[in-house]
């Protein structure tokens, strides 16, 4: 059996990752978890967070925002992360950070007036905006591919 | 024959038609560019929750709906001149009532144009939707979604089929159709004359373009299943999971339409373009003979009376 295991992340938007890695981490709703190649495959709900994979003794981190994770270890082994929202900490730069801080904010005001099917958005939004915060932040001292 | 003035009028006016078409071509273009984009980017996504959902199609214990009603979702334009865009998916909708019959069809019309024709269908039209922007974002899909998912779980409907057009190349767009929700064996005599009548149910493909063909067939998914193991728990997980992946699918349909609009509109419009710059050059050719004609004929006057004169 190969040592690794190929990485999908899809969101509705875009392919943001898809190569071979040693392993991945990630936030699922039942708490973290790290999938090994050779996985039994799995179907599981994901919670805002970081997904973390591993290559070649390096760490590429990626914030993420809710969606599922499926591990196949058939013909087509592999992960696929279906994700509402993914991106590369890397790709989080300050300014991005301050703006999704002040978008945070607003929503948070605009949220008070919303309607039902508005809330649920904002709510998201909002996730989206925290999470990318948080996730930015915890990364910003440490070394990552 | 018509007199130089009037030639010269007429050309000024098609000159002026053409610019117009010139002009939308080029917006189309730009649009369309962008929407392509779009589709190509969320079409990973798309193939990947189509794979997924023929895996887990087996595991999900859905309750059997009670009804037989077909409930269809069209997506069409909300403005006109595209060519045969609106068209085509409207008739492969149209057939696919026939085949089903009136009273057991109802239909859920995306787009101001198949609304109106949609209504002259005979099957009842329950809801239409026309106030999609231009670039529809997730957000704006919510409440449709949200709509189908109430319409399907009040249980009056067996399958909820929908009718888009794929987009293949900036030249071709095959009208499609697809079940998002429902049992797809639930309704055996008429996915039976489905597969005998493959020329009205397109199944996309064929052209080398990704796969995203309806989970037609059942037995299909079973020959692949795989055990998952699935957390939190199968209960929790799966409504949701589909849920979420219909409204998904719905999304990228829209998507894949709207793409395909803007390029059906961009050949319509260039197709305009140059039959107006056909008919210019042809008047052309009729202005100058008419003049000279006139010329000949002022000249022949004038000779005669010069004649008569001397």
């Amino acid at each position: 059996m190969s040592n690794h295991i190929q990485l999908k992340i899809i969101t509705p938007e875009k392919k943001v990752f898809d190569e071979s890695v040693d392993s991945v981490t990630l936030p699922t709703e039942d708490g973290e978890i790290t999938v090994l190649p050779g996985h039994i495959p799995l179907i599981s709900a994901l919670t805002s967070g970081d997904i973390v994979a591993r290559q070649d003794g390096h760490e590429i981190p990626f914030a993420v925002v809710g969606g599922f994770v499926e591990v196949d270890n058939g013909k087509e082994a592999g992960i696929i992360v279906l994700a509402d929202f993914a991106e590369h900490v890397g790709d989080i730069s300050d300014t991005v950070i301050a703006e999704a801080e002040k978008r945070a904010a607003e929503i948070r005001t605009m949220k008070e007036h919303a309607t039902d099917v508005d809330f649920e958005h904002f709510e998201a939004e909002l996730e989206r905006s925290l999470t990318r915060v948080k996730i930015a932040d915890k990364w910003r001292k440490k070394k990552y591919k | 024959m018509a007199s130089g003035k009037e030639i010269k009028s007429r050309i000024k006016s098609i000159k002026n038609t053409g610019k117009i078409t010139k002009a939308m071509e080029l917006v189309s273009a730009a649009k369309m560019r962008k929407a392509v984009a779009r589709t190509f980017e969320a079409r990973a996504y798309a193939t990947a929750a189509e794979a997924l959902l023929k895996k887990i199609d087996g595991l999900a214990e859905q309750e059997k709906p009670k009804g037989n009603k077909l409930l269809l979702i069209v997506i069409t334009s909300n403005k006109g001149l595209c060519g045969g865009y609106n068209t085509q998916v409207l008739k492969l909708a149209a057939e696919r009532i026939k085949q089903y019959g009136r009273e057991r069809t109802d239909i859920v019309s995306i787009g101001s144009k198949g609304k109106i024709a949609l209504a002259r269908l005979g099957s009842s039209l329950i809801a239409s939707f026309t106030e999609l922007p231009e670039m529809p974002t997730s957000r704006d899909v919510a409440p449709i979604a949200n709509y189908i998912d109430k319409q399907y779980a009040s249980g009056e409907y067996a399958k909820v089929e929908l009718f888009y057009t794929h987009y293949v190349s900036a030249l071709t767009q095959t009208p499609t159709h697809k079940v998002i929700v429902g049992d797809t064996a639930a309704v055996i005599p008429d996915s039976e004359s489905a597969k005998h009548d493959p020329e009205s149910i397109a199944n996309v493909g064929s052209n080398g373009s990704p796969v995203l063909s309806a989970t037609d067939n059942p037995r299909m998914t079973q020959e692949s299943q795989t055990d998952y193991l699935i957390e939190p728990s199968q209960s929790t997980i799966l409504p949701n999971l589909l849920r979420h992946l219909s409204k998904q699918r719905f999304y990228h349909a829209l998507l894949e339409s709207l793409a395909s609009e803007h390029s059906a509109r961009m050949v319509a419009m260039k197709n305009a373009k140059e039959s107006a710059e056909e008919m210019i050059d042809e008047l052309g050719l009729a202005y100058n003979k008419a003049r000279q004609a006139s010329i000949t004929q002022e000249i022949s006057e004038i000779s005669a009376g010069m004649a008569a004169v001397s």
